[in-house]
């Protein structure tokens, strides 16, 4: 995808979302239309006089999904062989809706092929674009899955650290990009990623809280008013000679570094760069992603997915359409619980963050995290503590879905990953828009892993699932991954609860199962960076600027 | 052959450049060339460990005695609450009493950063140096309290090489200004119109200079 066409897609996008509001039906449709545009139109032009070397390192997007969701209906395939593999069923294990005989439904895992392997039935579904749909299966063109992780500590807090820390406390992997960059704004993040971060050589992290997130990203870097060592001629040549005097003048002293009088420079032409409609810019990428989420749980048209959003199934309280502890989904039908106002927390605020700070050549190492499901509906639900009734309640769902039942989870999260997915596939479409020369885009330097803090161990009657930290999952995203690729061994009959995820032990380890130090030494590989646990193995190497496998074992072991 | 002598010299520190120099950025410089651009590619390996935020901002505050005035706020808003100048902080400070109360300001950690930062070389502080220090050279106040430090008799003169050194003696304690350096602050007299604005320009730029910062 040429840049050129990225900006023809932006502008696509905001005539569809236009056409989705009141705005659009009114007279103001031409003037927003126009501000917009010239918001875009000077980002780019920022953009298009950028900072090239800003784009040569090597970059990172963690996002966590915080809560623990459960990995089984996206990036978890229990059979990823296919028939070859043995997997013993769980209830809650599920994804699809097969009719019985006697009119009744019963939710199962189902599976779909993709490249080599057998994805989640979700992966047979298609997903929003900003132009259109596509197939889901077109986000794993690039996709690495590591399953089987055992995380040793059962913690929310604890395990979403070590995602990119996998030592608690210890370096982590945003900070040793940050450590690599050379872009002007090293890390930022949001959503509470600053407690993870911590790199070696001490560089600020910049954390981008609220609406307005690019604002504080540039904030240094915004002049106030009329600047005498700025655009002011003869001054300010003078300023800058009488600065590199100073710089040669260090130089030769061999006392200081000139790479001060260089960052300051630096920090000169940024302070010159003209990032205009800051809050507005920040505004239209979010609103792109939010209508990207809103579409997928919508789950309209070509958007619904074969035995799932087909089905018309009617709640009948037990514990299966469990939504929540003690409270039960009894509507006529269940796929009511999602629809075009359900977002998720932070997750087009995450999205516009990434695209904007990476597409933008201004950071190499972002963190963020989004969490709960809002706007879900709870038609008709009774709780059988309080004795009490909810209809057409809104709810803001939690990610921690220990009480949400099979056939509820099986309609939230196919969606959901739906929505997610969508929001991937657009920040990558953005990334591989970006040449950076050699026939390479972005996104063949980007790494985006997406984790949760812990799969979920399913419980045995379709209740619920509870914290599956023996049984986590590692995914990625990146030009550097030429296609799927799966590693990683499970039990087939994990705790007793059947095929979920549950770690095995690896020859290539020396009969020891992977933990997260492995996928952290993954992305270390990838990213040319030390690995924070420098005794646990890749499961890649590089090789032509591509990974390959090392670690390749990919079994269901009894 | 001194022709062909200074054809080769020539092409030896050319290919000596390539050599050299990382690969050339091309960043929106207004006056790029070959040795900015190499020196602008340095800097992004944010490698020199520079003096933490509290030493920023008492420099500023007693170059331009600016303690218990306007500009001490906007000293410590600009450096000192910014965390792009470094630590040193604490992550419980701002609860040590109770989530109302704040007893213990100046170790706090701001904008929300939830780990203690150890300061580093990056634009972000140069930026907000450079937005401080013309903040303070603006201020007539300010620039009177350097005039006090400079010239005993509290006037403006032409700057001098005497001055000048007078000056930059208050951002920088161990070492004199070279004659270059020197040379280049009066350029910026020059550059400037009546002394008051030449010296506003000289202490800004002395001022934005990023060596007194580094360790």
């Amino acid at each position: 995808m040429s840049h050129k066409k990225f900006e023809l897609d932006r502008r696509d996008f905001l005539k569809q979302l236009l056409v989705g509001t009141s705005i659009g039906s009114s007279g103001l449709l031409n003037v927003f239309l126009t501000n917009m545009m010239a918001n875009i139109l000077q980002s780019s032009t920022a953009h298009a006089a950028g900072e090239e070397a800003a784009f040569q390192d090597f970059k990172l997007i963690s996002l966590i999904l915080a809560g623990g969701a459960p990995r089984y209906y996206w990036d978890l395939p229990i059979n990823p062989n296919g028939s070859t593999d043995k997997i013993m069923d769980n209830p809650m294990v599920t994804n699809r809706f097969k009719k019985n005989s006697n009119g009744t439904f019963s939710p199962y895992y189902a599976s779909t092929p993709v490249g080599n392997y057998h994805l989640p039935h979700t992966w047979a579904g298609n997903i929003p674009t900003s132009v259109g749909i596509t197939p889901m299966k077109n986000l794993a063109q690039n996709m690495m899955i590591l399953r089987g992780l055992d995380l040793q500590i059962d913690s929310h807090e604890i395990d979403r650290e070590r995602q990119v820390a996998p030592v608690p406390g210890g370096i982590s992997l945003t900070g040793l990009v940050a450590d690599q960059a050379q872009s002007p704004i090293p890390a930022v993040g949001r959503g509470g990623g600053g407690g993870y971060y911590k790199g070696e050589k001490g560089i600020a992290y910049v954390n981008l809280v609220g609406n307005n997130p690019f604002t504080t990203a540039l904030n240094p870097f915004t002049p106030e008013g009329e600047m005498i060592s700025l655009n002011n001629g003869q001054i300010e040549q003078s300023i800058d000679a009488a600065l590199k005097k100073m710089s040669q003048a260090s130089a030769d002293r061999g006392k200081f570094l000139p790479s001060t009088f260089a960052t300051r420079f630096n920090a000169k032409k940024m302070m010159m760069k003209k990032f205009g409609n800051l809050a507005s810019s920040f505004t239209i990428l979010r609103d792109k992603y939010a209508l990207l989420i809103s579409r997928a749980f919508a789950a309209e048209g070509s958007l619904s997915l074969m035995g799932v959003d087909d089905q018309i199934i009617a709640a009948n309280g037990t514990a299966g359409f469990r939504v929540q502890e003690s409270e039960f989904f009894n509507g006529p039908d269940i796929r009511a619980f999602t629809d075009s106002r359900t977002g998720i927390t932070e997750l087009a605020e995450s999205m516009a963050v990434a695209e904007f700070m990476i597409m933008e050549g201004l950071s190499s190492s972002v963190n963020v995290v989004c969490s709960n499901i809002t706007n879900t509906l709870y038609k008709s639900t009774y709780n059988t503590v309080s004795k009490t009734s909810r209809i057409d309640a809104r709810v803001t769902h939690p990610m921690d879905v220990h009480f949400t039942g099979n056939f509820m989870a099986t309609i939230l999260f196919s969606r959901y990953y739906r929505a997610l997915s969508a929001c991937l596939y657009e920040l990558i479409a953005q990334l591989n828009s970006k040449g950076i020369g050699g026939g390479r885009t972005l996104f063949d330097k980007t790494v985006i892993a997406v984790n949760s803090e812990f799969n979920r161990l399913p419980r045995n009657d379709g209740s619920g699932a509870d914290h599956g930290w023996r049984g986590s999952n590692f995914t990625l995203f990146s030009g550097m991954v030429p296609e799927l690729t799966i590693a990683g061994n499970v039990h087939t009959n994990g705790d007793g609860r059947g095929t979920w995820g549950h770690g095995a032990p690896l020859t290539e380890l020396g009969g020891r199962e992977a933990i997260i130090g492995n996928a952290a030494s993954t992305v270390a590989t990838l990213l040319e960076i030390k690995t924070p646990t420098p005794n646990d193995q890749s499961f890649v190497y590089k090789e032509g600027g591509k990974a390959k496998l090392s670690i390749k074992s990919l079994k269901n072991v009894a | 052959m001194k022709l062909f002598l200074l054809l080769v010299s020539t092409l030896f520190l050319a290919s000596c450049q390539d050599i050299v120099g990382p690969e050339a950025t091309k960043l929106n410089f207004r006056a790029p060339n070959a040795v900015e651009e190499r020196e602008a590619k340095l800097s992004y390996t944010y490698e020199q460990q520079m003096s933490d935020r509290a030493y920023v901002e008492s420099v500023l505050l007693q170059v331009f005695d600016a303690a218990g005035k306007a500009m001490a706020t906007t000293i410590q808003t600009e450096v000192f609450q910014k965390i792009e100048f470094g630590g040193p902080c604490d992550i419980y400070a701002p609860s040590d009493v109770g989530a109302a109360a704040v007893e213990f300001s100046r170790e706090q950690c701001f904008n929300g950063i939830g780990v203690v930062q150890g300061s580093n070389n990056n634009p972000m502080r140069y930026s907000l140096t450079t937005k401080v220090c013309e903040k303070l050279v603006k201020d007539s106040d300010s620039l009177g309290a350097v005039r006090k430090k400079i010239f005993s008799d509290n006037k403006w003169k032409k700057p001098t090489p005497g001055s000048i050194q007078t000056a930059w003696g208050l951002f920088y304690q161990v070492h004199r200004a070279e004659p270059m350096v020197v040379e280049a602050l009066l350029d910026v007299a020059e550059a400037s119109s009546g002394e008051e604005d030449a010296w506003r320009n000289i202490i800004l730029t002395m001022c934005i200079s990023p060596d007194w910062q580094a360790l």
